[in-house]
């Protein structure tokens, strides 16, 4: 298994080994790469390059949705989802020949909304809900270490912010207003590149 | 015909929640709290489960990619608590810690108010969140060490629950195929 496939797949090594022994992928694709016009173009030129004229029961097209969508106010599908469906049947390819794997819990019911109700029974892909081991992002292994657990701890708690969000400056700026920095232990990077030489460390 | 819906960031419904300035978030400088800009590495890696940091603190505060969403969104963000065995808050879309029972973890609502989790609106989430962070902060630390004895149970469980996930995605995995290829 290539390290470029790994990474584009966002799927562990393990999980693609486990794949390809079980069925025969026609093609991956990964639902985050798929973010403008051009994007879905290429994608129905790859699907037309492989599609069959007809498809074995063990071939599929395998689909990674472990990537946040974007949603419109009050809809009820993910709009990169969307497009994804849509274009799938553009090129006339049964969506019964695509596996979807997501880490959500409730994707199928959300393809629902895209496809015709009439469809449900005949036309709709396999979804594997839940799969939080099998995203390469998440890093889950077996082999932890099994460290002791410390009951003399000496701060409350912890907070890792990573990249700046919305919710993320709110909270820190909650902390910060309310001096909660003596118990929480703090880091925050964002505007790392703009605020590279700002750092501020806690006397 | 084309029938795409073309995204832009007013799609991005994540950092549209507090729009009209709710609550305050002005963008800060960056901060590392000198606990971990000692560490040898400075500054935490994503990649990574497991931290030097961790070991003197009682709480993960996890804030998770996305907070404003639709579906609970669990990461490595979480999983790194667990690796950790610490108790953890997630600063995360609703219905989040149902999510993590259902696929076989345990949640500490004998000591945190667990109730955020079912709060849809984004702005009073994050409101209950705080003052629930701010009740915890103002605790004896003697207290924090209590609750983390009264729930070692549930972090060895959570401890050995993520060491057997790959295995029950496995066994997932094989019943679906088994079925879809009989």
């Amino acid at each position: 298994m290539t390290i470029k496939k790994i990474l584009k797949y966002n799927l562990t090594e393990n999980f693609l080994n486990y794949l390809e022994d079980r069925i025969n992928v026609i093609d991956y694709i990964n639902i985050a790469d798929l973010t403008n016009e051009q994007d879905y173009n290429d994608l129905k030129t790859q699907i037309e390059n492989t599609k069959k004229d007809s498809f074995n029961k063990d071939d599929f097209y395998v689909v990674s949705h472990f990537d946040t969508d974007y949603y419109l106010p009050n809809c009820p599908y993910g709009l990169l989802m969307f497009n994804f469906i849509r274009t799938i049947q553009e090129v006339d390819v049964s969506l019964n020949n695509v596996i979807v794997l997501t880490n959500i819990d409730n994707l199928l019911d959300e393809i629902k909304y895209i496809i015709p109700q009439d469809k449900h029974e005949t036309e709709l892909p396999i979804v594997i809900d839940k799969c939080l081991s099998i995203c390469r992002n998440n890093y889950v292994h077996d082999d932890y270490q099994n460290i002791p657990i410390n009951y003399n701890v000496k701060k409350h708690a912890l907070v890792l912010f990573g990249k700046e969000r919305v919710h993320r400056n709110a909270l820190y700026n909650f902390i910060n207003q309310n001096n909660l920095k003596e118990k929480i232990v703090v880091s925050y990077r964002n505007n790392e590149s703009k605020n590279i030489n700002k750092h501020k460390h806690t006397s | 015909m084309k029938v795409r819906i073309l995204t832009n960031t007013n799609t991005r419904v994540n950092e549209n929640w507090n729009s009209y300035g709710d609550i305050n978030s002005s963008v800060q400088e960056s901060y590392v709290a000198k606990e971990i800009a000692t560490q040898s590495n400075k500054q935490h890696k994503t990649n990574s489960l497991q931290e030097d940091f961790y070991i003197d603190i009682g709480i993960d505060i996890v804030t998770e990619t996305v907070f404003n969403y639709p579906n609970p969104q669990i990461t490595e963000k979480t999983f790194r608590s667990i690796a950790n065995k610490k108790m953890f808050i997630v600063v995360g879309p609703p219905r989040s810690l149902q999510y993590l029972k259902s696929v076989g973890f345990e949640t500490f609502d004998n000591f945190i108010n667990e109730d955020y989790d079912v709060i849809q609106n984004p702005i009073q989430r994050m409101n209950f969140l705080c003052n629930e962070i701010k009740r915890i902060c103002e605790l004896d630390i003697k207290e924090i060490n209590n609750a983390i004895k009264n729930n070692d149970d549930v972090l060895n469980h959570n401890f050995e629950q993520l060491i057997n996930l790959q295995s029950h995605d496995l066994k997932k995995l094989d019943h679906i195929f088994n079925r879809i290829l009989s």
